[in-house]
């Protein structure tokens, strides 16, 4: 399978959390799995990255849940396209979730996000994720 | 009686009196007033009767009292003869006549008052146009506002049932997630533990898919299949074949058309869905001891116009003398050996009901089911 540099989990359940961490390091898929609890905190974790640039560099990958407290998975995607239209080019997004909601499905295609993702990550699915990368 | 039959003998006698012109002193003036003005009610009160007539024809179904109509064009019929006849007495002065048809008028008319007497107290119920228009209007708004609470509630329940699901669904995944972590942690060997970790793994798979089939039955009814186009019929078919090829083949199945109408304008993703749903049933419901063949035909009814196509298999068949309509129930499921969710059915009935078809069955135990699809067109 393909390696990705860096990983960040979006979800506010850390059970989930630990899953995906777990098997992204179990496969090899990347060593540099961070994860924050809601979308507040990853709009943080991204802006430190985006400016800085020391620490480690901008996820390749981001998983990202949908109904989260304090800021929910669309409101990060909202406040992502205001401040970097251009996400799209420097990471990919998958919203990882398990909603089946036809309205949530919708409305997560109003932005320009890599795929749809239903729980829980597994190996197959993280095969196509990272043959999915150039 | 000898006044009533020399009466009746004589209907047309005029020899007994003279005619009215000779009758007292009639001014040119008075008579021709009286003559033409006769005339004219004589003519009005014959065409009355023929508008009449002409509204009640074109609206019979839905005029109010049309007997009274009947007694009224009748008795303005004779109230204009009498008129008539008031004016032709100034030169041939036919009065038996004329007391004959005042006679008749009256018994008409009497039998008016008595109709319209009888017709009083629904006559004043009868609402009219304007109160008909203010009722509809009324009642339009209360359906409106209801209608528009059902779908509010509607929504409402769609919110609930993807919310509980994505609740229920969550640590259910975390379960699948976490044993399948686990399995790569654990010692291998262990027999008893990896039965256990295979059997808790197909528990939360049992409980997801539980899940997702609630979530499907609301999509269901919510999906609005509305990409309505000409649909190859075969070519549809052999798509959903294509798909399960591998389930097709695994049961040897033989499909056959009889399509006398190869094309039906449609839902693509509702016929799709039911035509799905019906093949993989007459395939999944196959008979051991026969190779399944599943016979799709379609025929055109020009009548309606409707197409029918029919999905028959030669599969093992229900009892409806016993099951009947419940063959298209939620959750009902009439073989136990089999897996299945018990909304394959239901869904079909619900996709096709929802674009104004409809669906029947006919089945014979052991020996195969039809269903007939009726698409309207």
């Amino acid at each position: 399978m393909k390696r990705l540099e860096s990983v960040l989990l979006v979800d506010d359940d850390p059970i989930c959390n630990f899953i995906s961490t777990t098997l992204l390091r179990q496969l090899h898929v990347s060593e540099d799995v961070h994860s924050v609890t809601n979308g507040k905190e990853a709009l943080l974790f991204l802006r430190e990255k985006a400016l800085i640039k020391t620490v480690t560099i901008f996820p390749e990958v981001i998983f990202l849940d949908l109904n989260m407290p304090v800021m929910d998975g669309f409101d990060f995607l909202e406040q992502l396209n205001m401040t970097l239209p251009t996400f799209a080019s420097v990471c990919k997004i998958y919203v990882l979730t398990s909603s089946e909601s036809p309205v949530d499905i919708d409305r997560c295609h109003s932005y320009e996000i890599a795929g749809y993702i239903s729980k829980p990550l597994t190996e197959e699915k993280l095969e196509l994720v990272a043959n999915a990368m150039e | 009686m000898d006044q009533v039959s020399d009466f009746f003998s004589g209907l047309l006698s005029s020899s007994l009196w003279p005619a009215r012109w000779y009758c007292g002193v009639w001014t040119d003036f008075h008579g021709w007033l009286y003559i033409l003005s006769s005339f004219a009610i004589w003519a009005a009160y014959f065409l009355i009767p023929i508008i009449m007539f002409y509204v009640v024809v074109k609206r019979k179904a839905d005029l109010p009292f049309p007997h009274v109509i009947g007694f009224f064009i009748f008795f303005i019929l004779s109230c204009g003869i009498t008129h008539l006849i008031d004016a032709v007495v100034f030169w041939t002065p036919i009065y038996r006549l004329h007391a004959l048809f005042l006679f008749v008028t009256a018994i008409v008319s009497w039998f008016a008052v008595v109709y319209l007497y009888k017709i009083l107290p629904y006559a004043l119920t009868f609402t009219s146009p304007q109160e008909l228009e203010r009722v509809v209007e009324q009642r339009t708004t209360e359906l409106e506002k209801k209608n528009n609470d059902l779908t509010r509630l509607n929504k409402e329940m769609d919110n609930f049932v993807y919310t509980t699901s994505h609740d229920l669904k969550s640590p259910i995944n975390n379960i699948a997630g976490l044993v399948n972590i686990l399995k790569t942690e654990m010692p291998r060997g262990n027999v008893t533990v990896d039965e256990l970790l295979d059997r808790i793994d197909t528990s939360s798979s049992r409980a997801i898919k539980a899940i997702q089939n609630l979530t499907g039955i609301l999509k269901v009814h919510t999906e609005p299949y509305d990409d309505i186009e000409e649909i190859n019929i075969r070519s549809l078919v052999e798509e959903i074949l294509e798909e399960n090829n591998l389930f097709v083949k695994e049961n040897d199945a033989l499909i056959q058309y009889r399509l006398a109408q190869p094309s039906v304008l449609f839902s693509k993703t509702a016929l799709k869905s039911i035509l799905y749903n019906l093949i993989t049933n007459a395939i999944k419901y196959k008979s051991k001891d026969r190779k399944p063949v599943i016979v799709i035909s379609s025929s055109f009814v020009s009548k309606q116009p409707q197409v029918e196509i029919n999905v028959s298999d030669n599969g093992l068949g229900m009892d409806l003398e016993a099951y009947g309509d419940k063959v298209f129930g939620l959750f009902k499921r009439f073989h136990d050996h089999i897996e299945g969710s018990g909304i394959g059915l239901y869904s079909v009935r619900k996709i096709i009901e929802t674009k104004g078809g409809s669906i029947s069955v006919d089945s014979k135990v052991n020996q195969g089911t039809t269903f007939n699809l009726i698409l309207p067109q």
